[in-house]
């Protein structure tokens, strides 16, 4: 007989293994006898191995991005107790623990769930930490309510025990039309809108970062509010029955989409509902034209946003490098409560806004955060570089990205003049192609490479990508030049001064400065002494 | 707690870093200083990657904050940190030059050393590229013609049985003849036989399913030259002037062979049993040469006929392809006795009438294809009454028509079974059909009454140094000798060429005293004229060395006819973008062989049956396709590791410092980086590749190219 392609061991694994271990007994289990399947499979609970023999990642769940400063000072107090007093903020809105051993997995696990946190779907191929933009139940742009949809998608059943799918699966729900949101870059994206008072929902699906990026596609330009949970449960359905679970590389949404585009998938989705009996679809509308249009960021820089409610305001933090310590943890978590409301917002781009702050405390709690060493300056400008944790910890990296993104801070974020000048500008530097710091969406990306040197050896460095945007239909950055490690800093400061000589006006963007001059003309300019 | 503090240090003194931070893990979470450090440290010392550098300093700096004052703290954390380049970056786009699995390669010189082939894409003829071919389808290498074997493996299992026997035509001359005799030295090599990998793809009975499955009627090849005017007589008529003579028709000279006996087809004929090798088999593929305008003149015999001499006189050239039929008789007290015979001798009988007069204990000697063949055919004569008792005896075989009493022909040989030259499953077989093999045993004396053989006297033997076949040589048992009763004794104990029957004129030139040639293996002999090819020249072979020797010396016959080199060997490169094949096909297993039921089994009737289509199939997608190449372009190749990770064998992806060339730019071996810095090249070390495509799947950027690679013949102008 022809030989018939058989399940991949991963496939097999997400079978055979029950994913809900029970990790007091893995503390007690001999690390030698723990399976790599098994070890595979602890992902399932948010999971890892971290590159470091005899030491974990685990990452926590927190829809939207929102903890309350009681879930958070748990998750500092975890920190301090078994993570070497450190939090990392990820680029999904939540935060990771590095360097927890094995007898500590389930301390961290079971802490989390006496706040009402959960670790199951941190990782593996399940729907992952539903996302929004940190505006959401503040902003001064809502439309509707996202953060009651991200809560309902998170507690479905239907949704989120969905053990085995061909891969992971990413949702964003956005509180406005905003490229905040990366609705362009999720398997999932929901846009509000409203129309004569009625808030509906525009529907994208098929967007994806990693090593072959594809930005979503436009599929419904209206599903009313109670049937976004349906669209949600039947694309997530789609996906278990279409997705491609022989080549891992090619199994996620964004390839269904892509293969079928958006009228078929709208197709299977509103067949998937029929068969399921869901009523109403007829108030589905199909998109008029698959090409998305996201609205351009609302926030450029704000260290204090107002909130749609009068006497509210958002102060914004930058965390350096994502990465919290303990003491400014507790600092931050401190001023939450005592001037703030008591919220606390992750932001996608590894960041803390405060939110509900009452607008009389706002002046203080800026200067306690500056008098605490915390910048608020400096958002969505060069300063905010965002970088994934790269070679330091993660298996699949090739390049040092935090140490790219520690020499380029130190270089260029403390001249203010320099970076105002330049205006809106997200660097973001991946370690390797899986792109979990979003390069190919960035002003201007970086991705781990080494490169062969003809005298012997290789060495670190960088790809450079710039001119990535995920607003209006989205664009994907475009290759530009190599940098060596040690070149990243005059590299980029090239690129920028490039830019800046060549803008039209002070006000081209350098999105914009990209998208007119094309890239052929970028490469040479950068090239040309 | 001081304790293992101790036992970590030492375990990091002694380069067991993981362990050392797995034991002080253990005791609880890192929080006290020296704890900090000596984890610190096991990193530090490490130092394999950028991961070691970082976890080294962020214990460095837990270690101080928790009051360390060791110096080496500090250190550490000064160098994890990197310098930026204080001059101006001199930017620059990559520049790729080979390309991933979807992209097209332009037919220029490979741009680097370490480019598996000379060209990126075409035709390519250096060293390196027939060293590549060479290592890389060890099938084809094996094969003494050559035989594109991936090709025709590949064209069975996509259905093409046509295409596949005209693959197996050009290159062997008689795809359906050795889709049944072949020795197989393919199969020994085959990668899927490799240790740890399997059984070697059945080979030889996918090519037989090509010829079984194709349209049945006759394949014309199309010539390479028009008519040259050159004339060129070939003696033998065997595998080897048969080869010789369509390779020479095909390069437009005019050929006749002579051939002594009746029939064309030499060893084929004379010597196979039918059983094996149906006689339509060999008379089609014979017909397909004379189809192209050799003219074969039988019952001619060289020496009585006509004389080389005057061959050599009336054609431009002269093959002699005259096979080895001069026996190697032994040398033992009683060997005038009645009831001895060469194998050979036996064999022609039994395939020229049909049947022979044979005794009722047979013993064969010999360990080789004769010995085999003389075996099993000696089973099948006899009396039938003798049989029917006999062979009801054994419930396992009611009926059989193997004639001779079972255990009533016996095969001795000297040697043990892995010294013996046979087709593979032959000795299965011999088992099947319960003849008696006996080995580490040599035959000493015939012993006779009234001149006709009664006994052999056999002694035991041992296995000694090897000989100069590579054999280990057999060393008598002393003392070890014994007797057993035998009426007809069949020698298998070889054969030699014959140049009793060159004129007197060219004797002295041509031949030694002892009977063999004086050019040795040679294809061109001490006149000009005159070639030799096959086991006339090599010794006696096997049916594909003789083809594969009669092909190369065509090449010499066609340069000294033309005074050029008009063919001309390439390594053909192309792109392609998927080998067809999943990696579920290397764990189908072996196909097994249908054969014929022992009580069917006669002189005639074919044991093997030949595989149904579907089996072709089933067999055929088995083959790894070693023809494809599986490359990293260095220049596009970020060394992520992802391949490396996915690699299904140790040593198919290396991360390589260097590479190691010789004069010739062919590979010849490499040095392993020890750190990420050290790592030149991840390079395929494609003769370890089991082309399962694993790479390709996993390279996140593309880097990875497949293309075909075949070694072609073709006419050049």
């Amino acid at each position: 007989m022809k030989a018939q392609p058989d399940l991949t061991q991963v496939e097999k694994d997400k079978l055979e293994i029950n994913p809900d271990f029970d990790f007091r007994e893995i503390a007690k289990r001999p690390f030698e006898d723990i399976t790599p399947n098994e070890l595979a499979m602890f992902k399932w609970s948010g999971v890892y191995h971290q590159l470091q023999p005899s030491f974990f990642m685990i990452r926590v769940v927190t829809p939207g991005g929102r903890m309350t400063t009681r879930q958070f000072n748990r998750a500092v107090d975890l920190g301090e107790q078994y993570a070497q007093g450190e939090l990392c903020i990820t680029t999904r809105q939540t935060l990771q623990y590095h360097w927890i051993r094995k007898e500590d997995i389930y301390k961290i696990i079971e802490g989390m769930a006496e706040v009402g946190i959960t670790t199951k779907n941190g990782c593996g191929d399940v729907p992952r930490n539903i996302i929004g933009d940190s505006l959401a139940g503040a902003g001064p742009n809502q439309i509707g309510d996202s953060l009651k949809l991200i809560r309902l998608m998170a507690d479905d059943d239907e949704i989120q025990n969905q053990r085995n799918l061909p891969r992971k699966h990413k949702i964003s729900v956005a509180s406005s039309n905003d490229a905040l949101a990366q609705t362009l870059m999720n398997c999932q994206g929901w846009v509000p809108v409203e129309r004569d008072g009625v808030v509906g929902w525009k529907y994208h699906a098929g967007g994806g970062l990693g090593a072959r990026p594809y930005l979503a596609k436009l599929i419904f330009d209206w599903v009313p509010e109670e049937l976004v949970i349906d669209v949600t449960r039947a694309a997530i359905e789609a996906f278990r029955r279409h997705g491609d679970r022989r080549r891992r590389a090619h199994s996620r949404l964004k390839v269904v989409v892509d293969q079928m585009g958006a009228k078929k998938f709208g197709d299977v989705l509103i067949d998937i509902m029929k068969e399921k009996g869901v009523q109403g679809l007829e108030q589905i509308e199909y998109a008029k034209d698959p090409t998305p249009n996201i609205g351009r960021m609302s926030i450029n820089g704000e260290e204090v946003i107002p909130q749609k409610t009068a006497d509210r305001s958002i102060v914004r933090v930058m965390i350096p490098r994502s990465e919290l310590k303990t003491a400014q943890s507790r600092t931050i978590s401190q001023l939450a409560d005592e001037l703030g409301g008591g919220i606390i917002m992750f932001t996608n781009r590894q960041n803390i806004e405060l939110h509900d702050v009452p607008n009389e405390n706002v002046v203080a709690l800026l200067a306690a955060l500056h008098h605490a060493g915390f910048r608020t300056a400096g958002h969505e400008h060069f300063p905010d570089i965002v970088a994934c944790v790269g070679t330091t910890m993660c298996k699949m990296a090739v390049s040092d990205s935090p140490d790219a993104y520690h020499r380029l801070y130190a270089a260029l974020a403390h001249d203010e003049h320099y970076w105002k000048s330049i205006g809106t500008l997200r660097i973001n530097i991946t370690g390797c192609p899986n792109n979990c710091a979003h390069a190919w969406i960035a002003d201007i990306g970086l991705r781990g490479t080494r490169t062969r040197n003809a005298e012997g050896g290789s060495v670190e460095g960088y790809s450079i990508f710039v001119g990535g945007k995920l607003s209006e239909a989205g664009k994907i950055a475009e290759y530009l030049c190599e940098a060596t490690n040690d070149e990243i800093v005059p590299a980029v400061k090239k690129i920028l001064d490039t830019y800046l000589a060549n803008r039209s006006n002070d006000s081209e963007l350098f999105v914009d400065f990209c998208a007119r001059i094309g890239i052929e003309l970028f490469q040479k300019l950068i090239t040309s002494e | 707690m001081k304790q293992l503090l101790n036992e970590a240090e030492e375990l990091i003194n002694a380069g067991q870093c993981n362990e050392a931070v797995e034991l002080l893990c253990r005791q609880g979470v890192p929080e006290d200083t020296r704890v900090f450090e000596l984890i610190a440290l096991a990193h530090h010392k490490r130092n394999a990657a950028r991961g070691d550098v970082f976890s080294a300093a962020v214990f460095a700096g837990r270690a101080i904050s928790s009051g360390s004052t060791n110096p080496l703290m500090q250190d550490i954390i000064a160098a994890s940190k990197r310098q930026d380049k204080p001059s101006d970056a001199h930017l620059a786009p990559q520049d790729y030059t080979l390309g991933g699995w979807n992209e097209k390669r332009p037919a220029v010189d490979a741009p680097l050393a370490s480019c598996a082939l000379s060209k990126l894409n075409g035709k390519a003829d250096a060293p390196k590229d027939f060293d590549w071919l060479g290592k890389n389808i060890p099938c084809q290498k094996a094969c003494p013609a050559s035989t594109d074997i991936p090709g025709y493996l590949s064209a069975i299992y996509e259905g093409r049985h046509a295409d596949a026997y005209n693959i197996n035509l050009r290159d062997n001359v008689f795809p359906a003849v050795l889709g049944r005799v072949c020795a197989r030295p393919c199969e020994s090599e085959c990668r899927h036989g490799w240790d740890g990998l399997g059984e070697p793809v059945a080979i030889c009975f996918s090519k037989r399913s090509a010829a079984d499955f194709k349209q049945q009627d006759l394949v014309v090849m199309d010539k390479w030259f028009a008519a040259s005017g050159k004339r060129v007589a070939v003696i033998g008529a065997g595998p080897a002037g048969l080869a010789a003579a369509r390779q020479l028709a095909l390069l437009g000279h005019a050929v006749t062979v002579y051939e002594k006996h009746s029939t064309p087809g030499g060893m084929m004929n004379q010597g196979i049993p039918v059983f094996r090798l149906p006689r339509d088999i060999i008379a089609k593929e014979v017909e397909q040469i004379t189809a192209l305008g050799v003219e074969i003149v039988c019952n001619t015999e060289v020496g009585k006929t006509i004389t080389l001499s005057q061959l050599a006189e009336q054609n431009d050239a002269v093959v002699m392809a005259a096979g080895t039929l001069r026996p190697n008789l032994l040398d033992l007290p009683g060997k005038e006795l009645e009831g001895i015979r060469h194998g050979l001798d036996f064999l022609l009988d039994v395939n020229d009438n049909g049947t022979t007069e044979i005794g009722e204990k047979v013993v064969v000697i010999g360990g080789g294809f004769t010995a085999m063949d003389c075996a099993r055919t000696a089973r099948r004569l006899g009396a039938t009454t003798v049989q029917v008792e006999e062979e009801l005896a054994d419930k396992t075989v009611p009926g059989s028509i193997l004639r001779m009493p079972k255990g009533n022909v016996n095969v001795w040989y000297r040697r043990s079974v892995d010294e013996m030259l046979v087709t593979p499953g032959e000795i299965e077989e011999l088992e099947h059909e319960h003849i008696p093999l006996e080995t580490m045993v040599t035959p000493k004396a015939y012993i006779g009454e009234n001149g006709k053989m009664k006994a052999m006297r056999f002694i035991r033997t041992e296995l000694g140094e090897p000989d100069a076949s590579g054999r280990r040589r057999p060393v008598e048992i002393k003392g070890s000798e014994f007797e057993i009763p035998v009426d007809t004794v069949l020698l298998a104990t070889g054969q030699f060429p014959d140049t009793a029957w060159i004129d007197d004129a060219l004797k002295a030139e041509l031949a030694e005293e002892d009977g063999w040639l004086k050019s040795g293996s040679a294809y061109a002999t001490a006149k000009d004229k005159i070639f030799a090819a096959g086991d006339y020249a090599t010794g006696a072979s096997s049916l594909i060395q003789a083809i594969g020797h009669a092909k190369e010396c065509v090449r010499a016959v066609d340069q000294f006819l033309t005074g050029k080199v008009r063919l001309k060997d390439f390594a053909k490169i192309e792109d392609v973008t998927d080998s067809g094949r999943i990696r579920e096909m290397d764990a189908v297993p072996l196909q097994a062989m249908p054969t014929l039921g022992l009580e069917k089994r006669d002189l005639r009737s074919e044991v093997e049956l030949g595989f149904d289509k579907e089996t072709s199939i089933d067999e055929t997608q088995r083959c790894y396709q070693c023809h494809y190449k599986y490359e990293i372009d260095s220049d596009k190749c970020i060394y992520c590791d992802w391949c490396v990770k996915a690699k299904p064998r140790p040593d198919c992806i290396l991360k390589v410092k260097e590479l190691k060339h010789d004069d010739e730019g062919r590979i010849v071996g490499w040095e392993i980086a020890k750190t990420a810095d050290e790592v030149n090249l991840i390079w395929i070390n494609q003769e370890d590749c089991i082309r399962c495509g694993a790479c390709v799947a996993a390279c996140p950027v593309d880097a990875i190219s497949i293309q075909k690679v075949s070694l072609v013949t073709e006419p050049v102008a």
